[in-house]
């Protein structure tokens, strides 16, 4: 660790506790001495309760320790659309360290709406590449796989193998139901939102639960039914939705109480509302 | 004492004069149930998904009493 000493930042808590962060150029460089990533390398830090300048805010919310769990962690993201995009860009400036992102499509002009991800330039490209490019100009530390391809009842295992917590952000309701089904074989929680207009639901299944059934109905609705496909989807809506789905992620992984079973969280930004919804 | 029913996403369009902040009042009659509701605001039932009455999980055949809360809720997907 002496190779850090001229990196280190020295600072004062409002407590008058004393500590230190790190830039991330002595970081690189142990890295690359030690030939271990990035990742492994603030693990180290933290444990020795050395931050990651670039974690620095995350401290007060987060303890050193919740930060390496956080670096530890990997999360699989189904969808990177307008409520994916912004999920895996948070995730990844949070410090969660391993990301799965699953996406069969490419960015397309009627996605430049809303979604986070899509631009003049990633027109055309696979959303799981140009999520994982976008990622690695963020936070390097954060080992990503994209997968640019359809989630489906076959390969879900693997997209989910070594994941804490599966993070549902398709855009049709067959596909979520498919995603819930898969994450309680492999037993991790799952954060589910969706939307339709200036309104959005939240909620958090776990293993076992029937989820999604309770909330939609037995079977899912088609397109078609859907009230998405009357009101569209405008940029703030999913915005939130992903930010509260990011919210309740970290807390899974951190071992916080997140929304409880059988809970909705539904916003209404018209009304400007945020009520639970106790489905039983 | 009315009964005060909220509309969600969707379910609004079946009411073109619905105002989000106030909701709509129904007055009150015995024997008035969700499904009642759902007939007498021309909502179809089939894309009511969640039924809410004073904050509980409810079922269409539910009998309101005076001055129940009602939120009604379609199927969302989007992403």
């Amino acid at each position: 660790m002496e190779i850090l000493r001229p990196y280190l930042i020295p600072h004062t808590s409002p407590d008058s506790e004393g500590y230190y962060s790190v830039r991330e150029a002595g970081l690189k460089e142990l890295a690359l001495g030690q030939e271990r990533p990035l990742r492994e390398v603030m693990i180290a830090c933290l444990r020795e309760d050395l931050w990651p300048e670039r974690f620095r805010p995350n401290r007060g919310t987060f303890s050193a320790a919740d930060q390496a769990r956080l670096l530890a962690a990997t999360v699989t993201v189904v969808g990177l659309g307008g409520l994916g995009g912004p999920v895996a860009l948070t995730l990844a400036r949070l410090g969660v360290g391993g990301l799965n992102l699953t996406d069969g499509d490419v960015f397309e002009e009627s996605n430049l709406n809303r979604q986070l991800l899509a631009n003049l330039d990633t027109l055309g490209q696979s959303k799981a590449e140009a999520a994982a490019s976008a990622l690695a100009r963020v936070n390097p530390a954060v080992s990503v796989h994209a997968h640019p391809v359809w989630a489906y009842e076959d390969n879900l295992p693997r997209l989910l193998e070594g994941a804490a917590v599966a993070v549902d952000c398709l855009d049709n309701l067959a596909g979520r139901y498919l995603l819930q089904e898969a994450a309680s074989v492999a037993g991790i929680p799952l954060v589910h939102a969706s939307v339709a207009g200036l309104e959005g639901m939240l909620m958090v299944v776990r293993p076992g639960e029937p989820g999604l059934k309770v909330l939609y109905g037995p079977e899912p609705a088609p397109k078609a039914n859907s009230a998405e496909s009357y009101l569209g989807v405008p940029a703030m809506t999913p915005a939130v939705m992903a930010n509260l789905q990011a919210a309740e992620t970290v807390k899974l992984i951190l071992g916080r109480p997140a929304l409880p079973s059988g809970v909705a969280l539904h916003l209404d930004l018209e009304t400007l509302t945020l009520e639970r919804l106790k489905l039983g | 004492m009315p009964v005060l029913i909220k509309l969600s996403a969707s379910l609004r369009r079946f009411r073109p004069d619905y105002e989000p902040m106030e909701g709509l009042l129904l007055p009150h009659r015995p024997g008035l149930t969700v499904a009642g509701v759902l007939a007498e605001l021309g909502i179809s039932p089939a894309e009511v998904k969640i039924i809410m009455v004073n904050g509980v999980a409810a079922g269409p055949e539910l009998a309101l009493a005076e001055g129940d809360r009602v939120g009604l809720f379609p199927a969302v997907g989007g992403g």
